[in-house]
């Protein structure tokens, strides 16, 4: 087997990303075991780049008031079309957050909240303080214990104008896009700053890729260990109990080989630190997942790689098994960049070929995408 | 003769090395982050300790998932104890879900591999 050139969105959509060092998506269902997990990811990553204590509460605040605007202002789905699921964003720019949710809303509704939004940014910090007593006082309660209070204070923290976009559905149903984005320095100065509407725009256009290939959780930033066990946690929780163990262990196996590959080996372009930058997606279906990994890799190992992949793809399982165990007994060398053993053991897991494609990038560069299919059959 | 016990984590597993007791286990899940380095207290425990294996002992291995760089752990650890095996008494009871046709068989692959007396258990 060759390589697969369908794979090449992969990189692109690295590429795409690469002006920010977090981006990070969910799409689907949201739970209360999911937001847990999905704001546990964030911890996880602002603690790594040793964020200011400050900076980590207003996201943290933000991300809750956005996570729990998915969950009680979605509109249910009528006509079961995938593509209206909602979604959370979250991305890091330098040191600014940009915070994405998306959600199906009713389209008399958009009036009213188009209304709310624009009055909260029309006001200064100053204004937004009285308008927020004002609000409390008068306690306009929604029906669904909304009182715009949540947007008066997301403007607030953040110390920006709430971003917005509504992309129509049909003539019941509107998409709506909403985004804050946190700053340090936000909320201190008389005025709020001015939208960026190129950053609406990349959390859109990274929407619509998500729904062109069907994805539901894609993560690019520097992987690591903590990492790798929150995208764990997150997915063991989100699978359905329909499915086998078998599958969902063979699921959970998969996922540590490619993100152990990403940080063991993903090399980097740039100011040499140590960062295992990569990019890492998930197509979830009831009995069927589709796991993708892609990183920059040194050119000179794509010989020796590509060996392995098509050593792996050419070899049945009674082979596979025989060079497993070879690869096992081996004796342990301290240069030994991976044997291979996971590259086999995914083949035999998933019982597919693997699909890889490398791409040249420059003279010192390649881009490697390896894509695993599973599905939960009985065997 | 002092245990060596580590508590299981989310990605590492739980060890029990009790000559005391006569109770050897591995156990919960393995995908640590540098299993060379999880595995090497195992092994300087064993090396130290290859008398506590005179009487007969059962070395028991229960575990969920573990990642590559585990299996070539246990395979050294198997190596380990096939050696302390030459002059002593060592078994390996290999325990799997009854569902867990992946479990079952990576202890079949080990049976073949190792000359020890291994058993396959459900848990």
């Amino acid at each position: 087997m060759k390589e697969n050139s369908e794979l090449s969105f992969v990189y692109q959509l690295y590429t795409h990303l690469s002006a920010f060092s977090l981006s990070y998506i969910y799409k689907g269902d949201f739970s209360d075991h999911l937001n847990e997990t999905i704001l546990s990811l964030a911890e996880t990553n602002m603690q790594i780049v040793n964020e200011p204590s400050a900076l980590k509460k207003k996201v943290f605040f933000i991300m809750v008031e956005s996570l729990q605007n998915i969950t009680r202002h979605t509109e249910a789905v009528d006509d079961l079309s995938n593509d209206n699921s909602s979604l959370f964003i979250i991305q890091r720019k330098a040191q600014d957050y940009y915070i994405t949710s998306g959600n199906l809303i009713d389209v008399d509704k958009v009036e009213p909240l188009v209304h709310k939004l624009e009055k909260v940014n029309s006001l200064d910090p100053e204004s937004l303080k009285s308008y927020y007593r004002e609000v409390l006082d008068m306690g306009e309660l929604s029906n669904k214990g909304g009182a715009g209070l949540g947007l008066i204070e997301m403007a607030r923290k953040s110390g920006n104008k709430l971003a917005f976009a509504f992309n129509p559905i049909n003539t019941k149903k509107s998409f709506f896009y909403f985004q804050s984005k946190v700053t340090l320095s936000g909320g201190k100065d008389n005025t709020l700053d001015h939208i960026e509407p190129e950053a609406l725009d990349a959390a859109k256009s990274f929407h619509q890729i998500v729904l062109n290939k069907n994805l539901n959780f894609v993560f690019q930033g520097d992987f690591n260990h903590e990492n790798m066990k929150t995208v764990l946690n997150m997915t063991e929780g989100n699978m359905s109990r329909d499915n086998q163990l078998l599958f969902r262990k063979r699921i959970v196996n998969i996922i540590v080989e490619l993100i152990q590959n990403i940080y063991k080996h993903a090399n980097t372009t740039l100011d040499g630190n140590e960062k295992h930058k990569g990019v890492f997606m998930i197509e979830r279906h009831e009995e069927r997942y589709i796991i993708t990994s892609g990183n920059l890799i040194y050119a000179s190992r794509v010989p020796a790689l590509t060996e392995k992949l098509e050593r792996v793809n050419n070899s049945d399982s009674s082979k596979l098994s025989e060079l497993f165990n070879s690869l096992l007994m081996a004796e342990e060398r301290v240069d030994q960049r991976g044997a291979g053993l996971g590259l086999i053991d995914m083949k035999l897991k998933s019982k597919h070929n693997l699909s890889y494609l490398i791409q040249p990038v420059d003279a010192d560069f390649a881009f490697f995408t390896v894509q695993v299919k599973i599905e939960d059959i009985a065997n | 003769m002092e245990a060596l016990l580590i508590n299981a984590k989310e990605d590492s597993p739980g060890v029990i090395l009790d000559a005391q007791k006569g109770e050897y286990e591995i156990n919960h899940r393995s995908l640590p982050e540098d299993a060379v380095a999880f595995y090497a207290p195992i092994f300087s425990w064993l090396e130290k300790n290859k008398d506590a294996f005179s009487k007969r002992s059962i070395f028991k291995i229960k575990l969920e998932y573990y990642n590559t760089t585990s299996a070539k752990q246990l395979y050294k650890l198997f190596c380990y104890l096939q050696e302390i095996a030459v002059n002593n008494s060592v078994e390996i009871h290999w325990y799997y879900h009854p569902d867990d046709k992946d479990m079952h068989s990576a202890g079949e692959r080990y049976s073949k591999l190792i000359q020890l007396p291994f058993t396959l258990l459900n848990y």
